[in-house]
């Protein structure tokens, strides 16, 4: 039995207080080596909780625990090594080239002095290998395509060398063949022992990638486990409020209206 | 890696030389004994021109070194921790804020320099923490943009201040030294100023300079940031406050020296990098380059003396357009949608 990595325990954010409760006694618990899409629609809460689990936000009450610890216990380095994020709409301020850029994951490694060094740089340049980047790693990094760019954010969250890897929404803005790297590469990624948390508006993305699924509306868990429990049509009209169908054929999953 | 790396090395090795080489060209150029370089035989027979050499010129090249580099490097901090390259100090309230403060100090408090410069450092960081705060306050438009126009208001505020004090100054004796301020100029610039403002321009420099790469990180957005381990907050506000001490000493012997922290940024990235720790020592060069040539220029050019800022004002707007006419020439090229 998986044990869990990360622990969401009874989670209640506002934005400002007297405002309304974005999360509410939420309980989530994410296990070692899955992939969990947390899903539901726009405004449930999804990147909420993707910022509290990074120590972003802190919640109004309630914990989160990583490796049984609560994160606030950790110092800022100790998250920037055990966790790294996709964020969902990161731009390349300036025109760094792809491996300058790439650097900048090695961070939570490094002083507030020092700068990277040829280790530092061999990290990098097997991140970009993973992600199959090899061949851009002078290219400036704010040209490239859509799907590059994001298999450059994931590179650079690989550069952190984490245990916990958190995307807000992947693949919301790719076209099929980007999306599928994108797909292929997290599986493979989750096949080599990280631990994945996602958000995601789209079930089919669960469907194809997650083990695990917690399903989130008005800020509150209404469903939560195993994927093929959880993503079932029944729960899904009930987060979505339309009637969605859920068909099975072999061991792809395809989810519709 | 290593050919690009030795590429910036080596420019920044020639930058080092060019600067030395500005330097030398400086020291030999001026109005004594005749218009023009100063023969080197006359400096070791004429004991006027050593003096010259020692007492006026050198002091004054090296407070113009400090001023460029230390302009060039607060530029290049605001605009990579504000993540725009149309910021520098000028921008945010910081110049006009000491302008206020020394005009202050010498209608209300003392003419005396360190009164002078401390007055200048207290007003330009504080013209740059009411611009955060009304910044933060604006009801609309990106951070950027709010934090641009918060700088345009108080910078105006500031400037109508300026305004106020120039018209209750004495005529004979206060509002030379104002006018001085406003126009910019490194006359009359001893080795009593430069010791003045020698230790805080150099500390603030070297804490600058030792945070280089930790600037790329501090100019990604804030969440970002924070999960590369970092603590976005803390760190820009101590590195803005050094870029502002850096910035106040500076133009506190000089008055206002515009458009080097805007211009020069940009042609470091172009010429070396976007990455700080090319581009930041880049602009240390670049901006001591700059101003010891226009120095140089403002003292010799005319029989009288031209204003420093009206000259750097005038080359680096130039200079301005053509980078912005001309933005596919050389690699370097920010993303257009970063100048919106």
């Amino acid at each position: 039995m998986q044990t869990a990595l990360l622990n969401a325990e009874q989670l209640r954010y506002r934005y400002r207080p007297r405002s309304p409760l974005v999360l509410q006694d939420l309980d989530m618990e994410v296990k070692v080596n899955s992939i969990t899409a947390i899903l539901g629609p726009n405004g449930a809460g999804k990147s909420t909780l993707l910022d509290l689990c990074l120590g972003w936000k802190s919640p109004e009450q309630g914990g989160l625990f990583l490796k049984g610890k609560d994160i606030s216990s950790y110092s800022r380095r100790q998250m920037g090594r055990m966790m790294s994020l996709v964020p969902q709409n990161e731009r390349v301020r300036f025109d760094y080239t792809v491996i300058e850029y790439l650097l900048l994951g090695r961070a939570p490694y490094l002083g507030q002095l020092e700068m990277p060094e040829a280790k530092d740089v061999e990290i990098a340049k097997a991140a970009l290998q993973q992600v199959g980047l090899m061949n851009l790693q002078y290219r400036r990094a704010s040209k490239l395509s859509g799907g590059e760019h994001q298999l450059l954010m994931i590179a650079r969250a690989l550069v952190q060398q984490p245990e916990v890897l958190l995307l807000d929404e992947p693949t919301s803005q790719l076209d099929p063949g980007n999306r599928y790297r994108i797909v292929s590469l997290l599986s493979r990624l989750a096949d080599e022992g990280m631990t994945i948390l996602l958000t995601t508006h789209d079930p089919n993305l669960a469907a194809e990638l997650a083990t695990h699924a917690v399903l989130l509306k008005d800020g509150r868990v209404i469903r939560s486990g195993e994927r093929k429990e959880v993503l079932t049509g029944e729960h899904l009209s009930t987060l979505y409020g339309v009637r969605m169908n859920v068909h099975i054929h072999g061991d792809k999953t395809l989810v519709y209206t | 890696m290593e050919k690009i790396l030795l590429r910036q090395r080596l420019s920044l090795y020639g930058l080092s030389l060019a600067l030395l080489c500005c330097i030398i060209i400086a020291v030999l150029m001026g109005r004594y004994p005749q218009p023009g370089l100063m023969p080197l035989d006359q400096i070791a027979a004429d004991p006027l021109a050593r003096s010259v050499i020692l007492q006026l010129r050198m002091p004054r090249i090296i407070a113009a070194v400090l001023l460029g580099a230390g302009l060039a490097s607060a530029g290049t901090v605001f605009q990579m921790i504000f993540a725009n390259p149309l910021v520098e100090p000028g921008f945010l309230g910081v110049s006009q804020g000491a302008a206020f403060g020394a005009s202050l100090s010498i209608v209300a408090f003392s003419s005396s320099l360190w009164a002078i410069q401390l007055s200048a450092a207290v007003f330009a960081l504080t013209g740059l923490g009411i611009s955060y705060f009304i910044a933060r306050h604006f009801k609309f438009g990106g951070w950027v943009l709010r934090l641009i126009l918060a700088g345009i208001a108080v910078s105006a505020l500031f400037a109508s201040g300026v305004g106020m004090i120039k018209y209750t100054a004495d005529p004979l004796s206060e509002l030379p030294e104002i006018t001085f301020w406003m126009l910019g100029g490194l006359w009359g610039t001893g080795w009593k100023q430069v010791n003045s403002i020698l230790p805080v321009t150099i500390a603030g420099m070297i804490l600058l300079f030792g945070h280089r790469w930790r600037l790329n990180i501090l100019s990604m957005d804030d969440r970002t940031a924070f999960s590369l381990g970092v603590a976005p907050f803390r760190e820009r506000i101590l590195l803005l406050a050094a870029a502002t001490a850096v910035t106040a000493a500076a133009i506190s012997i000089s008055g206002i020296v515009g458009w080097v922290g805007l211009i020069v940024p940009h042609l470091s990235r172009r010429l070396l990098s976007s990455d700080a720790r090319a581009a930041l020592p880049g602009s240390i060069l670049i901006g001591a380059i700059y101003i010891v040539i226009c120095d140089t220029l403002a003292r010799t050019l005319l029989d009288g003396e031209i204003p420093l800022g009206v000259l750097t004002s005038f080359l680096g707007a130039g200079l301005f357009i053509i980078l912005l006419t001309r933005r596919q020439i050389k690699r370097g090229k920010e993303s257009a949608d970063s100048l919106a």
